[in-house]
């Protein structure tokens, strides 16, 4: 037998071959993570075969692969088989040497570094749409006093559409450098965004008839949502970094962000600068802040006479902002003054969308309206 | 699964597909799906048994930890032994449970299977039904092994008065499948059978 062998180079160099490889795997020996190593019946294997009959084999001890013997001790006290090594080398039958698999560590901290890029992107999306928009509104407010109704609708249309195709892109480029489970992920995103689009054309068509379009103010559950993603907009930096509990101050102070957006040239960005620093009663200013108890019967009285006797402009601009933080009748939840604001419910009842004919500040809030949707909706991911 | 497995199984499948011994030893392995973790096994009764003549198929499942952790097999072909289980097709076979070794190959699992069904082991059943009768009534245990051989693995022994028992209980109403298996276990008695069915 070993003189054929040694006869016919060919099968040699066959048998040679499979002599210097392990007999479970059958990859060839290398000096890295299949370092051939002898149990201690004599059988070879390498090492990363060896660790795996530790780690999925029934006995408590090490099992010969091939007798089954127990070599009762653990794999770093198995002795590395250097014949075979030597031999392997010489013949050039020597596997290439692999490195060290990576640790669960190292997948965790590139986890990390995901969600990290994520929001980064996020916030970046914060600060280019808060630009672009107050642009976009400043023009939008100038030409809404000489367009008609159709070409209003059209400009809003084409402005929401644009926002949704900003969002999208920007939060697509997070994505590049992420694993195949974005992939899912993106799907997810771009179904939401679908739905989302589809049920901005569903408001659209009600923009047509002024009293139907009250159907689409949200319901009182989506106001403290729509007042947070409304803050993190228009406030400065150091509301973004701790947004804080609804109240009356920050709504007034919002309000008059608000008002610097939506109001005409006699709402000037200059007086809300000045009032931005302190919530006191002022001659021209009509919007009381309940910033305690003790002042609630004394402001009441200033408060209400504004819808009794309203100027046109400001009250367009304050139904406006109803529509995006009031309840579904259009009540703005003054929870301090609940009681109160319901005694007087007869005098709110009197404000009926037909007292406003001018439907243009009402898109403008519809349009801040569906990019709220959306920013929440980015939020949620 | 891991690399391992996968080359491995690559490197077992063309040993078998190749070897010379398959027309002699009569087995045989076919791939159901790319990733080599659902195979098809086929083994050709041994002659001077009851299962010569018979083609039999196997499930051959492979788990993530192959070739550390055994493949899981098992018959799709009915058969008559006492060492698998006739209703389920489950083998009690050491090797494939504790003392599976990773050198084993699917080559080598089926060889010991071909093995059993020459030397079945009563003592150790997998189906107690059918070691009882092997030991107790071996003529009867060798015409029924015959009669399920040529019933679902394409034999060639015909049994005339065993194929009129079953037609009696399939005028009865029962189904095919049923009325044998109920008559082998009752050692082919047509009355205990019909009192089994119908009780």
């Amino acid at each position: 037998m070993s003189e054929k062998n040694t006869e016919n180079p060919e099968i040699l160099s066959t048998v040679l071959a499979g002599y210097c490889q392990c007999q479970v795997c059958y990859q060839p020996f290398n000096e890295t993570t299949k370092l051939a190593r002898s149990l201690h019946c004599g059988h070879t294997f390498c090492t990363e075969c060896i660790r795996n009959v530790q780690n999925y084999g029934n006995s408590p001890h090490l099992e010969c692969p091939t007798c089954r013997a127990e070599t009762k001790s653990n794999i770093e006290n198995v002795a590395p088989n250097f014949s075979i090594m030597e031999l392997a080398r010489n013949f050039g039958l020597l596997g290439p040497p692999v490195d060290a698999p990576r640790t669960s560590s190292s997948c965790c901290s590139n986890k990390t570094n995901r969600d990290e890029m994520i929001d980064n992107k996020f916030r970046e999306l914060l600060v280019e749409v808060k630009s672009s928009l107050i642009h976009h509104f400043d023009v939008f407010r100038i030409k809404s006093q000489l367009w008609s109704l159709a070409e209003a609708e059209r400009e809003v249309s084409n402005m929401a559409e644009a926002l949704a195709g900003a969002v999208s892109e920007c939060y697509y480029d997070s994505d590049d450098n992420s694993d195949a489970n974005s992939e899912d992920q993106r799907v997810r995103t771009m179904l939401r965004f679908l739905a989302a689009r589809d049920s901005d054309s569903e408001t659209t068509e009600d923009s047509t008839d002024f009293l139907e379009s009250n159907t689409t103010v949200p319901d009182r559950t989506l106001g403290g949502g729509f007042y947070r993603n409304f803050r993190r907009l228009f406030g400065d930096e150091n509301e973004l970094d701790d947004p804080g509990v609804v109240s009356g101050i920050e709504e007034a102070a919002a309000y008059r962000r608000f008002r610097g957006l939506f109001g005409n040239d006699n709402d000037s960005i200059s007086q809300v600068s000045t009032t931005s620093g302190s919530f006191g009663n002022h001659e021209n200013d009509h919007f009381c802040p309940f910033s305690d108890d003790d002042n609630i019967s004394e402001c009441s009285d200033d408060y209400y006479p504004t819808l009794v006797m309203p100027e046109t402009d400001e009250e367009e601009t304050y139904k406006s902002f109803r529509c995006l933080f009031g309840d579904e009748n259009g009540n703005l939840d003054f929870s301090d003054d609940e009681k109160e604001f319901s005694d007087n419910e007869s005098s709110l009842s009197s404000v009926s969308t037909e007292d406003f004919p001018n439907s243009h500040i009402e898109e403008a809030g519809r349009v801040l309206h569906r990019f709220l949707l959306l920013s929440a909706l980015l939020n949620e991911e | 699964m891991s690399n391992i497995a996968f080359n491995r199984l690559q490197r077992e499948c063309k040993e078998v597909v190749t070897n010379s011994e398959i027309s002699e030893t009569g087995i045989m392995i076919e791939i159901l799906n790319e990733n080599l973790t659902e195979i098809k096994g086929h083994i050709r009764g041994p002659p001077d048994t009851p299962y010569a003549g018979g083609m039999f198929d196997l499930d051959i499942k492979i788990p993530d930890q192959y070739p550390f952790s055994p493949p899981n097999v098992k018959f799709s072909t009915k058969i008559w032994h006492p060492n698998v289980s006739s209703q389920t097709g489950v083998i009690c076979l050491d090797i494939l449970k504790d003392q599976w070794a990773a050198s084993l190959t699917l080559r080598t699992v089926l060889l010991s299977i071909q093995a059993l069904m020459c030397t079945p082991e009563p003592k150790d059943p997998q189906d107690a039904v059918v070691a009882k009768q092997y030991m107790e009534k071996p003529a009867v245990f060798k015409a029924t092994a015959e009669y399920w051989t040529t019933k679902f693995a394409k034999g060639a022994v015909k049994n005339a008065g065993y194929q009129a028992l079953v037609d009696k209980l399939k005028d009865m109403g029962v189904r095919e499948e049923e009325a044998v298996s109920v008559l082998s276990c009752n050692n082919w008695d047509i009355n205990r059978s019909t009192v089994y069915i119908f009780s």
